[in-house]
């Protein structure tokens, strides 16, 4: 009886789940992480069995939406009062709540489960890579990611630099340093007078 | 009627029969007639004529002739398990009294309810029930989380940039080798 | 207003026949506006008082008008596929409180006991017989199946399988129940028990040895199918007799390592422990804790070395035994002689060291 006690405890047992969310599309990583929170990846999976796991995620302030998303993709919220509709831009909660694209992108994805409130309280986000200890020792597996982390300039030693082959000649009118110099394009040229920031 | 009210159980065997040998568990069984009454007619002609080949076959049942004046025939069956069944087999044809009989002789004395699942074992796995744990990589036992060779995309096929890479560094060491034949 | 008396007198008068037809099962409508009213209310205090009175008293079978003692026996013993002798038989439900009831009886009706034989004999000694079939056959044939199980175990399994609730819930779902003669009613799992001994006792008497044993095998044995035998024997410490077991083989000392977790700082936290000897892994096991992971580990490595894991073949029962041939001289370990020798030599280790 014991033993079997302790089986059952192995089989029906929540694994922790981490996934880096740097620089990874939130729809991607949301379509990524479903099957983790929902239990699909077990053979014990049944809908109205509580069996889904819990996924840590951080990083999340450095997600990356696709083309102009970060303008154009809209969060609506109403308060259930008269005139409580409200919508911002995908840029503006972010600077408001880091976690938000995110959590929202995960619950959107989720929608026709009925536990879905449920399995949003077993994802954990947190923003930058400081993941809390005690969270983390519980943590069993990783999730790989969705997209290639592109490399940036920055991230090549001064070595590598050096040594990549000089595969074309710059013509002569060229300004080589430019990338060093401040971006002088004006922020908020795309937002009526209305909502742009003081 | 919801999933709950609908009586239902597992499928049970009585004290593994079958497993040494085979009990038939039905441990009684009393035929009750009306000697005169039209209603057991077919029941006076089933006891003529089939139930000494019924008794003959199935020496361990007890079998019970009960004449009761003006009642309707019936047939009352005990079980080992002391479940009692009754069945009323008013103008019911002798064919279909031996039927029932029949029925009764070959079913155990479980109630008949709605089966949840008709396959019973005590032994559902012999490899083992699968824990989260029986595929996983060893390795990731010592992985501290989170890792980065765990977490970044896996490598498939080559990049634009790979390719561009690769015949340069092939030109060059081709490049190198003409320097050096023509250097000789 | 005198007329008036004299209906309601009549219509009273009426209602009484009417209600004293009634006491009979059958009720009949009759066309009358207050009728049903009455009727209700007669249903209704008819109900309460049998309430009152109680449920049905349980009667024995054989009260009921279809019972033949006789015919029940032979049904009994052909239900089972044994030929008995119905003497026998017979002797063996009859238990000791009837013999004694039989006699007072008889004293009472002041029946002289000299004159008249006195032929009832009770069912002890068929059940002693029995009894000592079943148990030695059971520790034979649990020897044989289980032969690295030390003997501690097998004795265990045995208890088990012939305790009384065991045997009595056999005896009953055989149908001896009904048939036995027996003062007490309902009757007692002791007197099931002891029948059932005695119907042995009378299979062993009338059919031979190896026929009594054939049906142990195919009664009493099946009920180990749904049990986990490892649960029966009761370890109090299983690192220990692991160590002095492996000692024994001539492998290394058992060392417990940590294998997997998850959810250490949660409540439904889970570890994998695992039992390496001489750095190969001999079981691993899931537990709530550390503690309890390693224990279990402990108990299936134990279990391996026994040769009694989950994933065994099954007993050899019913038409795959017909012909087995048990080795009757087996004799299985002590696992208190085991943690014994280890523990001497662990001793003499030390004296001899210090």
């Amino acid at each position: 009886m014991a033993h079997s006690r302790v089986t059952q405890w192995a089989t029906m047992t929540r694994t922790w789940w981490i996934y880096d969310a740097n620089y990874q599309c939130p729809f991607k990583t949301a379509y990524r992480l479903l099957p983790y929170l929902q239990g699909l990846n077990k053979p014990v999976y049944h809908s109205d069995s509580d069996v889904g796991d819990h996924v840590v995620v951080f990083n999340t302030k450095h997600i990356a939406m696709r083309g102009d998303f970060w303008r154009t993709f809209k969060h609506f919220h109403h308060t259930k009062f008269a005139g409580g509709f409200s919508r911002a831009s995908a840029w503006r909660v972010h600077e408001m709540d880091p976690t938000r694209i995110l959590e929202r992108a995960v619950y959107s994805c989720l929608a026709g489960v009925e536990t879905r409130k449920m399995m949003m309280k077993r994802l954990h986000l947190y923003p930058e890579e400081d993941v809390p200890e005690k969270i983390l020792e519980n943590v069993t597996g990783q999730i790989r990611q969705v997209q290639i982390v592109p490399k940036k300039l920055t991230d090549y030693s001064q070595e590598e630099i050096d040594k990549f082959p000089k595969l074309f000649e710059y013509p002569e009118d060229y300004d080589v340093e430019g990338y060093k110099r401040e971006n002088r394009q004006e922020p908020d040229q795309h937002t009526s007078m209305k909502w742009r920031l003081k | 009627m919801t999933k709950n009210l609908i009586p239902q159980d597992f499928l049970k065997n009585v004290l593994q029969n079958g497993v040494g040998r085979y009990v038939c568990q039905l441990q009684r069984i009393t035929f009750r007639f009306c000697k005169s009454h039209g209603a057991s007619r077919h029941m006076r002609d089933f006891i003529e004529n089939h139930l000494l080949g019924f008794s003959q076959k199935n020496p361990g049942v007890a079998v019970y002739l009960q004449p009761r004046r003006h009642r309707a025939p019936s047939i009352v069956a005990e079980y080992l398990n002391g479940y009692r069944e009754v069945l009323f087999l008013s103008d019911k044809q002798p064919s279909e009294i031996c039927k029932w009989t029949e029925h009764l002789r070959t079913r155990s004395g479980v109630q008949i309810v709605k089966m949840i699942n008709n396959i019973h074992t005590e032994t559902p796995s012999t490899q083992g029930i699968w824990h989260p744990f029986m595929f996983t990589d060893t390795e990731w036992a010592v992985t501290k989380f989170p890792n980065k060779k765990l977490s970044s995309v896996l490598k498939t096929g080559k990049t634009a940039t790979d390719i561009i890479l690769d015949e340069q560094t092939e030109a060059l060491t081709e490049g190198v080798k003409h320097c050096q034949i023509n250097n000789k | 207003m005198s007329a008036s008396i004299v209906r309601s007198c009549a219509f009273a008068q009426q209602m009484t026949l009417m209600t004293l037809r009634t006491c009979a099962t059958s009720v009949y409508h009759v066309s009358k506006r207050n009728y049903d009213q009455y009727r209700m209310k007669y249903l209704r205090e008819m109900y309460k008082r049998r309430l009152e009175v109680g449920p049905e008293k349980e009667r024995r079978r054989s009260e009921w008008i279809n019972w033949n003692y006789d015919s029940e026996i032979f049904a009994f013993g052909k239900r089972l596929g044994e030929e008995f002798n119905e003497t026998t038989i017979k002797q063996a439900f009859i238990h000791s409180s009837y013999v004694e009831k039989e006699r007072a009886k008889r004293a009472e009706l002041g029946l002289n006991l000299k004159d008249l034989t006195f032929d009832l004999e009770d069912n002890s000694e068929l059940a002693e017989k029995g009894a000592d079939l079943i148990s030695n056959y059971v520790k034979v044939y649990l020897r044989n199946m289980y032969p690295y199980f030390f003997e501690e175990g097998i004795c265990a399994i045995h208890n088990y399988l012939v305790s009384e609730s065991m045997l009595s819930h056999i005896a009953k779902h055989i149908g001896c129940g009904d048939l036995i003669l027996s003062e007490d009613f309902p009757v007692l799992p002791s007197t099931l028990s002891q029948t059932f001994k005695a119907v042995v006792g009378a299979v062993l008497k009338d059919r031979g040895q190896e026929k009594a044993e054939t049906f142990v095998r195919d009664f009493v044995l099946p009920q180990l199918i749904s049990k986990d035998i490892n649960e029966l024997w009761e370890v109090v410490n299983p690192m220990g007799l692991l160590t002095a077991v492996l000692a024994l083989i001539g492998k290394g000392p058992p060392e417990p390592r940590l294998l997997w977790k998850s959810g250490a700082n949660t409540i439904m936290a889970l570890y994998w422990v695992g039992i390496y000897s001489d750095k190969q892994l001999v079981a691993k096991s899931p537990g709530e804790t550390v503690t309890i992971a390693e224990e279990m580990a402990a108990r299936e490595a134990l279990k391996k070395l026994m040769k009694t894991e989950d994933s065994r073949s099954p007993l050899i029962l019913g038409r795959m035994a017909d012909n087995l041939k048990l080795d009757y001289k087996k004799v299985n370990m002590s696992a208190a002689e085991v943690l014994k020798n280890y523990y001497s030599q662990l001793k003499k280790q030390n004296t001899a060291s210090a």
